[in-house]
C-alpha cells in the first residue's frame, strides 16, 4: 500500500512545475472517489516507501467557493493522506501565508516549500526560512522547481516526515475543513517576524514589457500581430515537416503495408489500404503543424502574455456578455475545444459558463484546420493561401461574438473578473515538449477510436453494397447522397461531400479522412481528385460549413459533462447547425448570382 | 487625519493608497483577501484598459486586474 502525499497551492505557484519534476513522465490523470474532475497522480520512490503523489487543483482559499475550491475540500474529506505538501510562491508570501495557516490548522503531517526562491530574490523579498519553520513546528524548504534547485532535499523531507503517522482521521479532518476562522492576525504576526520586503515591489523587467505590451493604444495591436506571427512561424516550420510525413507514411505503405496487405482477400486488402491506412495517413501527416501549434501555444501561456490578452480585450469582452477569460479560452480552443470547454470551471456563475461555453465551439480548432489547410492548398494559388485561412479565423471570431450577442440576455450573468497577471517569464522548453506529446498521444488515442471507425464505416459505404463501383450511386454511399443530396445542394456540395459532414460529427479530421476514401484515391492523388470535384466557391462553401457546423461528439460530451443541462448543449447543436447552414447558403449563392 | 475615504477607480494609475474597506458578498471578499486586498495594505492602480476597462493592480509582489464595477467596492485613503 504506497503513502500517500499530496500537494496543495495556490494558482501561479509553480506546483505543476514542481509535480513534473518529482515525477517525471510518470503522471496520469485519474478518477477519485467522489470527486466528478480528474487528478495528476503518479507513484515514485521516497526513502523506504513507494509514495503516490496527487496534484491537487491550485485554490486559493480552502474554505472558499469556487469549484476548485469544493474539490479540494472534497478531496481531503474522502481520500486518505499521509502528507501535505504545500507549495508558496516566495514572492508572494505576504498573501499565500493564510492558505499556509489553512492548511496547518487541520493538523496533517505537512511542510511547506518556498518555491520561486529565485524570483522572490530578484523582488528584494527575504524570507528567514529556518525561523518560519521553527515557528510553525513543520519544515519549510527554500526551492526553485524550475532550476531543478533543493529537490534533493524535499524529497528527504518528504520522506522524513512520512515516518510520523497521520492520526486525524477523515471525520476529524471534515470537522476541521468546516470552520473558516480568519488566520490574517497570525499571518501578519509571522510575516512582521519573518519576512523582509520593500514597500512597492516590482520586477523592473515586467513593469517595462508591461509599459509596452498593455498600451492603451498599441497594447491590442501588438496582441494581434504578435498572434499573426506565430501563426506564420508556424506554418513556415510545419509545411516541410507536414510534406515529410507525408512522404514516409507514402514509403511505409508502399514497403510494408500494401505487401503484407495483399496476402488478404481483395476486399479486406482495400479496407485496410484504401479505408484504414489512407484515411489516416492523411489526417496523421498534418501532426507536425498540430504538435507545433501546441508547443508555441503552451510556451505563451508559459509566458504570462495570455493574461495580459485577457486584460486587453475584457473591456470588449464585458459588452458581449463575456469576459477576458473567455477570450483566453478561445484562444486554447484553437488547439482542441475539449480542454477549453473544461477551462469554463474557472467561472463560478453557471450563466457565464454557458454563454462561453456556447461560443467556445466556433474556436477554429487543429482538426478543422487540417481540413482547410488541404483544401486550401487544393484550390487556391499560394499567394491567396494565407489570405483565405485568415479569412477563416476572422469569421471563427465574428461566428463566436454574434452567438454571445444573440445569447447574452438569455444567459445573463455579473460575475467579478479577477486574475492574476504573473510577472514575465521564460518558457521552459520540458513544459512546451510535454504539451506537445500529450496532444500527439490524444491524436494516436483518438486516430484508434474515432478516425479508425469513421473512415472504415466510410469505406464500407463506398464500397457496399458487394460488387458495386467505388463510389457510384449503386453504393449505399451513393444512396446515402442522393437521399441527402437535396440539403447540400443550395451550398454547392458535391453530394458525396454531404457523407463525409455526416460523418465528421464524430471527429472533424474525418471530414479530411472522409475525403481521401470517398474519390478513393491516395493522399498525393486526393489534390487532383478534389480540383475535379469543386472549384474554389464550392470549396470555399464547405469550409464555412465545416468551420461552424456542430461541435464534434467530444467537444459535445464535454458541454454536457460540464453544464449537465441538456438544453444547453441541444442549443449548441441547434444554433450551429443553423448558422453554418445559412453563411454557406448566403455566401454560395451570392457568390454565384456574382457571376463567379 | 485629513485624509479622505475614496473609491479605488477614483485612485489616479500610480498613486498609492490604503485600503480602508472592501464591501461585497463573501466570495468576493475572499478572494481579493487571498490576493493580498484587505484593510491596512497598499495598494497601487499600475494603470487602467482602454475602452473602459479593467484596472490593472498590485498588491505587494502580486499584480492582478479588476473590474471599474468591483473597484468600486473597495475604499481606500491615498497614503501620499
Amino acid at each position: 500500500m504506497p503513502k500517500r502525499v499530496a500537494l496543495l497551492g495556490m494558482p501561479n505557484t509553480g506546483k505543476s512545475t514542481l509535480f513534473n519534476r518529482l515525477t517525471g513522465a510518470s503522471a496520469r490523470t485519474g478518477n477519485w472517489p467522489g470527486l466528478t474532475v480528474e487528478l495528476l497522480a503518479a507513484k515514485l520512490p521516497l526513502g523506504a516507501d513507494l509514495v503516490e503523489l496527487v496534484d491537487l487543483p491550485g485554490f486559493y482559499d480552502l474554505h472558499g467557493m469556487t469549484e476548485d475550491e469544493h474539490v479540494v475540500r472534497r478531496f481531503l474529506e474522502r481520500v486518505p493522506l499521509d502528507f501535505l505538501v504545500v507549495v508558496l510562491n516566495a514572492a508572494q508570501i505576504d498573501r499565500q501565508i493564510n492558505l499556509l495557516l489553512q492548511v496547518k490548522a487541520l493538523g496533517v503531517p505537512m511542510l511547506a516549500v518556498l518555491n520561486m526562491s529565485d524570483e522572490a530574490k530578484r523582488f528584494g523579498v527575504s524570507i528567514d526560512a529556518a525561523r518560519l519553520s521553527t515557528v510553525l513546528g513543520f519544515p519549510v524548504l527554500e526551492i526553485s522547481a524550475r532550476r531543478a534547485e533543493g529537490l534533493d532535499l524535499l524529497r528527504q523531507a518528504i520522506a522524513d516526515g512520512l515516518r510520523v503517522v497521520n492520526n486525524v482521521s477523515q471525520a476529524e479532518l471534515a470537522l476541521r475543513l468546516a470552520p473558516d476562522e480568519t488566520v490574517q492576525d497570525e499571518a501578519d504576526a509571522l510575516l512582521r517576524m519573518t519576512v523582509k520586503s520593500p514597500r512597492e515591489l516590482s520586477d523592473g523587467m515586467s513593469a517595462r514589457l508591461d509599459h509596452v505590451l498593455l498600451h492603451p493604444l498599441w497594447g491590442l495591436p501588438i496582441f494581434f500581430l504578435s498572434l499573426l506571427l506565430l501563426f506564420q512561424f508556424i506554418f513556415t516550420v510545419g509545411a516541410p515537416l507536414q510534406d515529410a510525413v507525408a512522404y514516409l507514411l507514402d514509403l511505409l505503405r508502399d514497403a510494408i503495408v500494401q505487401p503484407v496487405a495483399h496476402v488478404l482477400p481483395p476486399f479486406g486488402e482495400g479496407l485496410l489500404i484504401g479505408g484504414v491506412y489512407d484515411g489516416v495517413a492523411t489526417v496523421a501527416s498534418f501532426l507536425p503543424i498540430i504538435a507545433l501549434f501546441f508547443i508555441v501555444m503552451s510556451a505563451v501561456e508559459d509566458s504570462g502574455y495570455l493574461a495580459r490578452a485577457a486584460f486587453l480585450v475584457d473591456g470588449f469582452m464585458a459588452r458581449i456578455g463575456l469576459d477576458g477569460r473567455g477570450f483566453v479560452l478561445h484562444l486554447f480552443g484553437m488547439g482542441c475545444n475539449v480542454p477549453a470547454v473544461m477551462g469554463t470551471r474557472v467561472m463560478r456563475s453557471p450563466a457565464l459558463r454557458a454563454l462561453t461555453m456556447l461560443v467556445l465551439p466556433f474556436a477554429l480548432c487543429a482538426a478543422r484546420l487540417q481540413v482547410f489547410l488541404f483544401l486550401i492548398a487544393a484550390l487556391f494559388a499560394p499567394a491567396q493561401a494565407a489570405l483565405v485561412l485568415f479569412s477563416l479565423y476572422v469569421l471563427s471570431l465574428l461566428a463566436a461574438v454574434l452567438t454571445a450577442a444573440v445569447f447574452k440576455r438569455r444567459y445573463h450573468a455579473v460575475e467579478p473578473v479577477i486574475l492574476e497577471l504573473p510577472p514575465y517569464r521564460l518558457p521552459q522548453v520540458g513544459t512546451m515538449l510535454k504539451s506537445a506529446w500529450n496532444e500527439i498521444s490524444g491524436f494516436l488515442r483518438r486516430a484508434t477510436q474515432f478516425i479508425v471507425v469513421g473512415v472504415v464505416a466510410i469505406w464500407l459505404l463506398t464500397h457496399l453494397p458487394w460488387g458495386v463501383e467505388p463510389s457510384s450511386p449503386a453504393s449505399f454511399a451513393g444512396q446515402l447522397s442522393q437521399a441527402v443530396g437535396f440539403i447540400f445542394a443550395p451550398l454547392g456540395f458535391d453530394a458525396l461531400l454531404g457523407v463525409a459532414l455526416l460523418f465528421g460529427f464524430v471527429a472533424k479530421e474525418i471530414v479530411l479522412g472522409g475525403l481521401a476514401v470517398l474519390y478513393s484515391v491516395q493522399e498525393d492523388g486526393l489534390t487532383q481528385a478534389v480540383q475535379l470535384h469543386m472549384d474554389w466557391v464550392q470549396a470555399y462553401s464547405f469550409m464555412l460549413f465545416t468551420l461552424l457546423y456542430t461541435p464534434c461528439v467530444s467537444t459535445l460530451a464535454a458541454i454536457q459533462a460540464e453544464g449537465k443541462n441538456w438544453r444547453l448543449t441541444l442549443t449548441s447543436v441547434l444554433w450551429s447547425v443553423g448558422l453554418a447552414y445559412a453563411v454557406s447558403f448566403a455566401f454560395y449563392q451570392t457568390a454565384r448570382w456574382l457571376g463567379y | 487625519m485629513g485624509a479622505v475615504s475614496m473609491k479605488l477607480s477614483c485612485l489616479r494609475c500610480g498613486e498609492l493608497a490604503s485600503v480602508t474597506c472592501v464591501e461585497g458578498d463573501a466570495c468576493f471578499v475572499r478572494r481579493l483577501q487571498a490576493l493580498g486586498v484587505h484593510p491596512g495594505r497598499a495598494v497601487n492602480v499600475v494603470r487602467r484598459a482602454a475602452f473602459n476597462g479593467p484596472l490593472h493592480l498590485r498588491v505587494g509582489s502580486t499584480e492582478f486586474f479588476l473590474r471599474a464595477r468591483e473597484a468600486d467596492a473597495i475604499s481606500v485613503q491615498s497614503a501620499g
